[in-house]
């Protein structure tokens, strides 16, 4: 925790800071054990047997009342009691329920209260263990089983982390991650054998599942244009919803005549941030609607540098044209931490036009089309994927239409390393992590 | 009286003082650890393996990973030379980006029995891909073969 980054190394202890850790898990731990062995002891254990293990008899009713109390904070709170006398119990007793529920009200108190009647007898259920406990009334307080969730995710959370830490203490970052990618299972689909020949290279599978109908695959869109129309839509709604109350509150005074400049001066940065997302708002309304969809097929993938494929794009629309273009793009992407904050940075390390076109009409119900040839150059790198950095090419299609915002649609592809001359080669055995033991 | 500190003594070579390996071919060399005594010595780990640098945080993925303990065979000599050999995988290849470079190394650590370790590393390269440079948009001139309504 208080240890710096300077580079690549850290300051500080490792064996302080995994001691640090372990003792605050721990504690975390042992909280939530002693909180949840308190709320069964007290409320938990003595609810269920009541309702489980109390015996049935009857009682008389002999006086009611309504107890005052306090809680933590002072604040004053009721507890129904009847003094009642039965067979089990040689004195009487003043009781209602196991828990000795409370309320806020006076009057929830004395509702409870009013089913009994004094002199009259009613069924009552005593403690075997301990006759002088007795109950006019059983049943669950739902609202408290769900307080258990409270120790039990301090259970968790500290009991999870403490066994995490104690497990790696003392392990390298080497031996960590050697375990890690040896017990890594794959919930849903064993790993692919291309996925172990090529480690860290993207799954491929969502862009080969749609077959084109002019070449093998049509490739998907990478980001949906509902989601970012649902997100415009979401952002200008609920900011714009709660500038307008303090526009109102503004409007209000000026209309009354108190001109209050220092409100007028603190909503009207508010006001152009809501005008932006409004403008964008409609922008997005405007391609959505107005730009029809762009098709991308490829003749095969994934990509290998140095050799040629075919690419065929369809857009469709009503629309003037100024330019189309197609590119391929290739981006590296890089996730760190800086403070509380997770920051990504994307640079373009390559960008080449396939195909360029201008100043043409698509007209209603009618689509442009073009082929065009594509070379992912020799030597360049292969696709990336990492927990923090990846490198990612895509094709993209541009446009510039008349009287609309431009436009650019990408679709995501995956280049493997060139070929070998004898073959790739075929994953080692996961035993190659070795036994602790020793050789 | 002042108890020095040692510090291990790690050296790696890798056979035939290859630097640049392609994919599939065979990673051999030895590595030997020197200058403190056995009995200090508590294990010993060799891993060969990608790590990233540059912007993001570090990703680090484990090739090749074994592991000597004196407190599992205790008449194991820690100090003794050792080789290792593995094949080398299709990917990652190194790379030296704008924001995302890939190393591969091999990594050798000591671990003595005062809970300290030391770690050294030999870098190798992996595969040939090309320095990045910062690129303007290259443009491919075409001829449009634009056809309006199909073909």
């Amino acid at each position: 925790m208080f240890g710096k980054k300077r580079g690549h190394r850290r300051t500080g202890s490792k064996t302080l800071r995994n001691a640090g850790e372990i003792l605050f898990f721990a504690l975390l731990f042992v909280l939530g054990t002693a909180f949840l062995v308190l709320l069964l002891a007290r409320k938990v254990i003595p609810e269920w047997r009541a309702n489980h293990e109390f015996l049935e008899t009857t009682a008389t009713v002999l006086d009611k009342r309504i107890e005052h109390r306090h809680d933590p904070d002072g604040n004053l709170l009721f507890v129904p009691q009847a003094k009642i006398h039965d067979e089990q119990s040689p004195d009487d007793i003043w009781t209602y329920d196991i828990s000795a529920s409370s309320y806020s009200r006076d009057a929830d108190a004395e509702a409870l209260l009013d089913r009994f009647e004094v002199g009259q007898t009613y069924p009552c259920w005593y403690d075997p263990l301990n006759p002088e406990v007795a109950v006019l009334v059983r049943g669950y307080s739902l609202w408290f089983w769900m307080l258990l969730l409270a120790p039990v995710g301090f259970m968790l959370i500290g009991g999870g982390r403490l066994a995490y830490t104690l497990w790696h203490w003392g392990k390298s970052p080497e031996h960590q991650a050697a375990r890690g990618q040896l017990g890594r299972i794959d919930l849903f689909e064993e790993l692919g054998a291309r996925e172990k020949d090529f480690p860290t290279i993207p799954h491929d599978a969502d862009l080969t599942n749609s077959p084109g109908t002019h070449f093998q695959f049509r490739l998907p869109s990478s980001r949906s244009q509902g989601w970012r129309l649902l997100g415009a839509a979401a952002a200008c709604l609920i900011w714009n919803g709660l500038v307008a109350v303090f526009v109102v509150l503004a409007v209000r005074k000026h209309v009354q005549g108190e001109f209050d400049w220092r409100l007028d001066l603190l909503v009207l940065p508010f006001l152009l941030v809501g005008g932006f997302l409004i403008y964008y708002f409609v922008r997005e309304i405007l391609i959505a609607t107005g730009v029809g969809p762009t098709i991308m097929e490829i003749s095969d993938h994934p990509l290998v540098p140095g050799q040629a494929y075919q690419v065929y794009v369809s857009q469709q629309g009503h629309l003037s044209m100024k330019s189309l273009e197609v590119l391929l793009r290739c981006e590296e992407q890089a996730t760190f931490r800086q403070g509380t904050d997770t920051r990504t940075d994307r640079r373009e390390v390559f960008s080449q036009r396939l195909f360029r076109t201008g100043d043409f009409q698509i007209l209603p119900g009618e689509h442009f089309e073009t082929r065009c040839e594509l070379r992912v150059p020799e030597g360049a790198m292969h696709s990336f994927e990492a927990d923090h950095n990846q490198v990612q090419w895509r094709l993209a299609v541009r446009g510039e239409a008349e009287g609309w915002p431009p436009f650019e649609r990408s679709y995501p592809v995956v280049v493997y390393p060139p070929p070998r001359t004898n073959g790739n080669v075929a994953a080692e055995p996961v035993d190659h992590v070795r036994n602790e033991v020793g050789v | 009286m002042i108890k020095m500190l040692s510090q291990p003594l790690i050296s790696i070579q890798i056979d035939q003082r290859q630097q640049v390996f392609e994919p599939g071919e065979v990673l051999a060399g030895a590595f030997q650890i020197d200058a403190v005594e056995p009995a200090e010595l508590s294990s010993v780990e060799i891993s060969v393996l990608w790590f990233t640098e540059g912007t993001g945080d570090e990703d680090l993925g484990v090739h090749y990973f074994e592991r000597w303990s004196a407190a599992d065979v205790p008449e194991l000599n820690l100090h003794q030379r050792r080789r290792f050999q593995t094949v080398l995988p299709n990917s990652p290849l190194s790379y030296e980006g704008l924001s995302v470079k890939i190393c591969w190394c091999v990594r050798v650590r000591a671990f003595l029995r005062q809970g300290r370790d030391f770690v050294a590393e030999k870098s190798f390269q992996l595969g040939n891909v090309p320095l990045i440079q910062p690129q303007a948009e290259e443009a491919v001139e075409k001829k449009s073969d634009a056809q309006a309504g199909g073909e």
